[in-house]
Formats: C-alpha cells, structure tokens, sequence
C-alpha cells in the first residue's frame, strides 16, 4: 500500500507542478460556462420570450394558454399565427408554440394531439420548454379523464361542461400538486440551463483531463522511468494501483473544485452528495478506462491525447454535453444511448433538476461502471510490462 | 552472488541470447563487454527480471529470478542504458521517490538521498530540475537512483554513454570507489577501457553468447601472437619481410607500403632482431611501436570485428 501511495502522490504533485493543469482543469470549464451559458444564474430563463398560438380556441386551449402563461421562468405572449411566425424570423422571440385547431377533440378522443414548438437552433432551454408543453397537456388529459369518470355517459358540451367544472373544483391545486412532480418548470429554479451546460462542459473537461493524465504511463515508457519502475521490488498490482489511485484523486479533485466553485460563482445546486460522489466515481472509473484503452493501441502521450480528443469530441456532442439531446434528431438521440456522455448526463439532470438520489441515478450508473468495465479491460490487458 | 545458468531469450523467430552462462563472485567487479546488440542489455534485463527468459535461470545470492523475482529486485540496483528519470522534477525529489520505490521508509529515504548526493557529487545542484542538468549529471543521478537501497549487486548498462570525459572518469572512478566498499558490480560497456579499468574478470559477449571469460591477462593469454611491433622503414621491400618471417616467436608479417607489421609472443626478443636485419639489409628504420595484446585484439581475433563495428 506505501508504494502505491507513494506512486499516488508523486504523480498528483507532478500534474499540479504544471500551472497549465488548472487551466484545463478548473479555469476552462468555468469560463466556457461564463461564455455559453450565460451569467445570470438563475434567473436567465426568464428572459426568454415564446409566442403562443392558439388555433383551437376551445375552453381546453385556453385553459392550456392560462397554465402556461404562469409560467414565471418564460415570457409567453399569445398573438396569431403570422404574427408569431414574422417575429421568430425576426428573432424578436425564441420560439413559438401553435395549439392546432382539433387539439381538445383529440383529447377527448383519448388521442394525443401535436402541439408545434419551432425555436432556433441556439435555444437552448428548448428541451426544457417541450417538457413543459408535455407536463402542461398531460395534466388536462388527466382532468378530461377524471371528468369522464364522474360523468361516465357524457359527451360533446356535456363532457366540456363537466371538464369546465372538474377544472373549477380543482383550481390550481391539481397543477401545482403534479406541478412539483413532474413538472421541468418549476425544478428550473434549481438548476437551469446554466447547470446542465456547466454539467456539460465539466464532463468534457473531466475526459480531457483523465485522457491526459493517463498518458502519464505512456510517458513513463517514453522516459525510461517505467524501466526502471519495474526493476524495483514493486509488484505490477503496486505500480498500475499508484497511477490508477493517482488519476481518480485527480478526477475527484477537479470535480470537488468546480463543484464548489460553480456553487459560488453560479449558484450551482449540485444536489444530493451521495447519487453525486457515486455518480462522479462512476464518470472517473470510465474516463479513466477509456484513457487506459486508447494508451493501449498508440505509442507515445502525445498520440494518446490527439486520439483521445478525437474520440471525446464527436462522443460528447452525441451525448448531449454541448446542447441539449432534445434538440438533435431521433436517430442520433438513439445513437447517443451508446455513449457513456449521455448518461453521465442523464444521471447529472436526474440528481440536480428533478432532486434524485441514488436510487434514481443507479440505471446511469450502472451503465457507467459497464461501460468503465469494458474500457478497462481493453486498456489494462495491453499495458506491457516488458 | 550471481549465477546465470544457460540463460536464453527469443523474440518471435529471432533468438537474441543463445545460452548465456557465467557466474560472479560477492565483492567481484564483473564486466560484460560486446559490440552493440551482442545481446548484452537482453541478458541484462533477463537477470533484472525486467523480461522473462525463454528458457534458463538467474540466482542472486541463491534467490532464483524465476522462483521470487521480488527478492532478487531487493538485492539489486539497475543502471539502465538510458537516462530513466523524471526530468522536470529535481535530483533530489527523483532520488527520494525512487528510494521509496525500493521499499525505504520517509525518513530513510530522505536520509539516504543526501548520501547517495554526495557519492555522485551533486549536493550542490540537488534542488535543480533534471532537465537543467548536462549529460553527465543526468548520468551521475542515473546512477544514484540505482544506489538508494544499498543494493548487494548494482548492475551498470552502458552507464557512460555518450558523455564528457570529466564525467566518465567521475563515474568510473565512483563504480571503483563502490566495488571497493565491497559492492558487486556487473558493468556492460562496448568501451574496451572502461572494462579494463573497472572489472576483475571479463566475459565476452558477440551474438547472443559468452565467447571468452576470464580475468584480462587469462583472455590476452589466450591469444598466439598478440603483441604487434610497427616498424616504419624508408623503402618498402618484399625479401625483408621474408627475412622477418624467420625471427624465433614471430607468428606473422604484414607490410603496409614501408609499414611493417610483425605479430609475436615475445616481442622482446623478436624486436631487436628486427630492428637488426632491418639494418642488415640497408634500410633506415624511421619509427618503432610495440603494441600489447589487449580486449580489443582479443575480441578481434576471436570474432574478425572489432568491438564497435
């Protein structure tokens, strides 16, 4: 155990001799933060301004513009269809929402009825706004259905007129109720955009880096201490646990910094500790193996880290770390199930947007330590010790 | 102290070390001496446990390399053939952690790392990051690191490569000064001085086996004719080499325009007979140079290449 400690902290201390290393560690996630994802904390989604159309002018629509119109965190104003379509070319709003004419027949129909949300491609709240859209239809489909059951034989005005008085007896209390359940809108207070982009930028820092200092090995062959490393009377358990203990610590330590940093500087809710630590170990574990697995198919560091970014690049895009995953086509969101980025990502929104724990984020993480398990496997198998 | 018992190593068809077998006594100075790629490094890693051999064993101090590697890396210390050191941290952080690497304990380390400082010389310049340092510094904490656990047999490969002349004598005569503290020295070199200078008994390596073992003077013996007199006369002459020929312990003459080159094994003797039949026969001698037998004509005669082709 001394060796591997030894080997631990000899190679933490070298890392941070480099003042480059708290660039690329701590200071470039937080400033790509700064630059993407905007400075006003919290309450930066409420300037975000959405038209809402609605063609279908029935007490359902209306009831569906009411509830989102309190929405605090969006600016929604209702104006016609051209109207609306003229200021999103002019980018005078984000985006605009289009209840279609026959939205409350599908409803009572038992269907689920379409309602357009176009925005440009920069929002990149859009995801959370489609979240709402969805919560906010889901809950009168709830009440149509509960007026059903109280009137089982009505229809047309009468099921109307039942759904009318179901949502008067019911006030607000149902929204706010299922409001706090399901609803995306109001955990935004928690964390917002500004979170998951944060999120974001520290998971594709956090592979940089481990894809760096696992090079380390490679630069220790390069050098000739790795030579002599194994003439001394140190087991290959003792050597590869002192650089494997060595890049966790030094994931962690990263990931402990900009996690307080980011809740003092942004007001970051990082939420429960424990879905965190064991959500992070799990991030760390599969950098760490898919650093170890490239060393083990290139020759010097250098290779290692240009092949390392060329994996990382195109991964995190796929993943959702640069915008949100709603916004890219289907295909590419079920291509995004494959990468370990996604559900870093997934975890991360579970824990700090909807309040998980680690019950919640164990799916994420168990494909995680999969995906970690597989990396490592390939890495530490071509690892040569001659 | 050292036995290596028919050691081979092949790397897919190619074998590198043919069954190599010599022994070093505890205290003894040991040099393997071999032109580039005689497969001494190969043999070197194999009784350092840094490769595995195809088939054969090493024991240091009865421990088989094979049976309980750990215990033989204890005894030693290794000089690799290439600087192997962090470079941009300083001598004195390199030689503590690789104290700690062979098994010292923090405050032993440290001790030892200012000792191990002043046995190469660097105490001054300690706290200077390797990267600074000239080739021979880097050299003389190259070895240090190998010197931090006080190993029983300290292994040197190649250890002045490419060098100034200062630093080499500093570290030859700091190997010297080690081995006669009573430390085993097994010393690779293709430098044919350095050997002479440093070991008691040579073994000589040329394709992957050991040609020729014994101290210097047991290998020179070896050789019939060794000692070569050069005789530089004004005119060159066929019927005086003829004559030369004929001088009592003269194995062989070679001329070389007016360069005559007599091979004997009492050059006493053969020289003034030459230098007299010379004058016998007309001709002005305009130089004598009597050359002893040493590794190198050892090494060519028993190979036909010198030690760095």
């Amino acid at each position: 155990m001394g060796r591997i400690w030894s080997i631990s902290t000899f190679e933490i201390a070298r890392v941070y001799q480099k003042p480059s290393s708290y660039i690329l560690m701590f200071m470039m996630p937080l400033i790509f933060t700064f630059l993407f994802a905007g400075v006003g904390g919290n309450n930066a989604a409420t300037s975000f301004k959405i038209a809402l159309v609605d063609q279908d002018k029935t007490a359902i629509s209306q009831e569906l513009v009411k509830k989102m119109g309190q929405e605090e965190w969006l600016d929604i104003k209702l104006m016609e269809r051209s109207e609306a379509e003229k200021q999103l070319s002019n980018k005078s709003i984000s985006g605009m929402i289009t209840i279609p004419s026959g939205f409350a027949g599908q409803l009572f129909n038992g269907k689920k009825p379409e309602v357009a949300f176009r925005h440009g491609p920069d929002l990149s709240i859009a995801g959370s706004i489609r979240q709402m859209i969805d919560n906010a239809m889901a809950q009168e489909s709830i009440k149509i259905k509960a007026a059903y059951l109280v009137n089982p034989n009505s229809t047309g005005a009468d099921l109307t007129a039942s759904y009318q008085s179901m949502s008067a007896a019911l006030g607000t209390n149902l929204i706010t109720v299922d409001a706090k359940n399901i609803s995306k809108g109001s955990s935004l207070d928690r964390s917002n955009n500004q979170s998951e982009r944060l999120v974001g930028f520290v998971i594709l820092f956090l592979m940089i880096t481990l894809t760096i200092v696992t090079g380390k090995i490679l630069e220790a062959r390069k050098i000739g201490v790795w030579y002599r490393l194994l003439s001394t009377p140190s087991s290959r358990f003792n050597i590869m646990g002192g650089y494997m203990l060595s890049f966790l610590i030094i994931g962690w330590l990263q990931m402990a910094i900009l996690m307080t940093a980011s809740h003092f500087i942004f007001g970051t809710v990082w939420g429960n500790l424990l879905a965190q630590f064991c959500l992070v170990s799990a991030l760390l574990l599969c950098a760490i193996g898919l650093g170890l697995m490239v060393a083990g198919f290139v020759k010097t560091a250098e290779q290692q880290m240009l092949m390392g970014i060329i994996i990382i690049s195109p991964t995190c895009m796929l993943g959702g770390v640069y915008w949100p995953i709603e916004l890219v086509p289907d295909f590419m969101q079920k291509m995004a199930l494959f990468v370990p980025q996604y559900w870093a990502m997934e975890g991360f929104k579970t824990v700090m947007t909807h309040g998980g724990t680690l019950l919640d984020v164990l799916g994420s993480i168990g494909i995680l330590l999969g995906f970690a398990a597989v990396f490592m496997a390939v890495g530490i198998s071509r690892v040569r010790y001659e | 102290m050292l036995k290596v018992d028919n050691l081979k190593k092949s790397f897919g068809n190619r074998e590198v070390v043919r069954g190599v077998t010599f022994s070093v006594n505890k205290g003894e100075s040991f040099g393997l001496l071999g032109p580039n790629g005689a497969g001494k490094s190969t043999t070197i890693s194999m009784i350092c446990g840094l490769i595995e051999s195809s088939s054969g064993d090493v024991t240091v101090g009865g421990v088989s390399i094979n049976k309980n590697p750990m215990e033989v890396k204890r005894k030693i210390g290794v000089v690799p053939q290439d600087i192997a050191l962090y470079p941009t941290i300083s001598a004195r952080e390199n030689l503590y952690f690789w104290g700690r690497m062979y098994g010292l304990s923090r405050v032993e380390a440290k001790k030892r790392t200012e000792e191990v400082l002043e046995i190469v010389g660097l105490q001054d310049r300690a706290k200077e990051k390797i990267e600074n340092y000239s080739g021979g510094m880097k050299r003389r904490i190259n070895i240090g690191a190998a010197l931090m656990h006080k190993p029983e047999l300290l292994i040197m490969d190649e250890p002045t490569v490419g060098i100034d002349p200062q630093s080499r004598n500093h570290i030859l005569e700091t190997v010297k000064k080690l081995n006669q503290e009573g430390m085993t020295v097994i010393y690779t070199s293709h430098y044919m001085e350095e050997v002479e200078y440093l070991c008691e008994r040579i073994a000589i390596v040329d394709q992957g086996l050991v040609i020729a073992s014994g101290t210097k003077a047991e290998l020179c013996n070896r050789l019939v004719g060794a000692t070569s007199i050069q005789i530089k006369v004004n005119v060159s002459s066929p019927e005086l080499i003829d004559t030369l020929g004929t001088i009592q312990n003269v194995q062989s003459v070679k001329a070389d325009g007016e360069l005559i080159t007599i091979y004997t094994s009492d050059a006493r003797q053969a020289l003034g007979d030459a230098v007299a039949l010379v004058v016998q026969s007309g001709l002005q001698v305009l130089s004598v140079d009597v050359q002893e037998p040493n590794l190198e004509s050892v090494f060519l005669q028993l190979t036909g290449r010198t030690l760095r082709d």
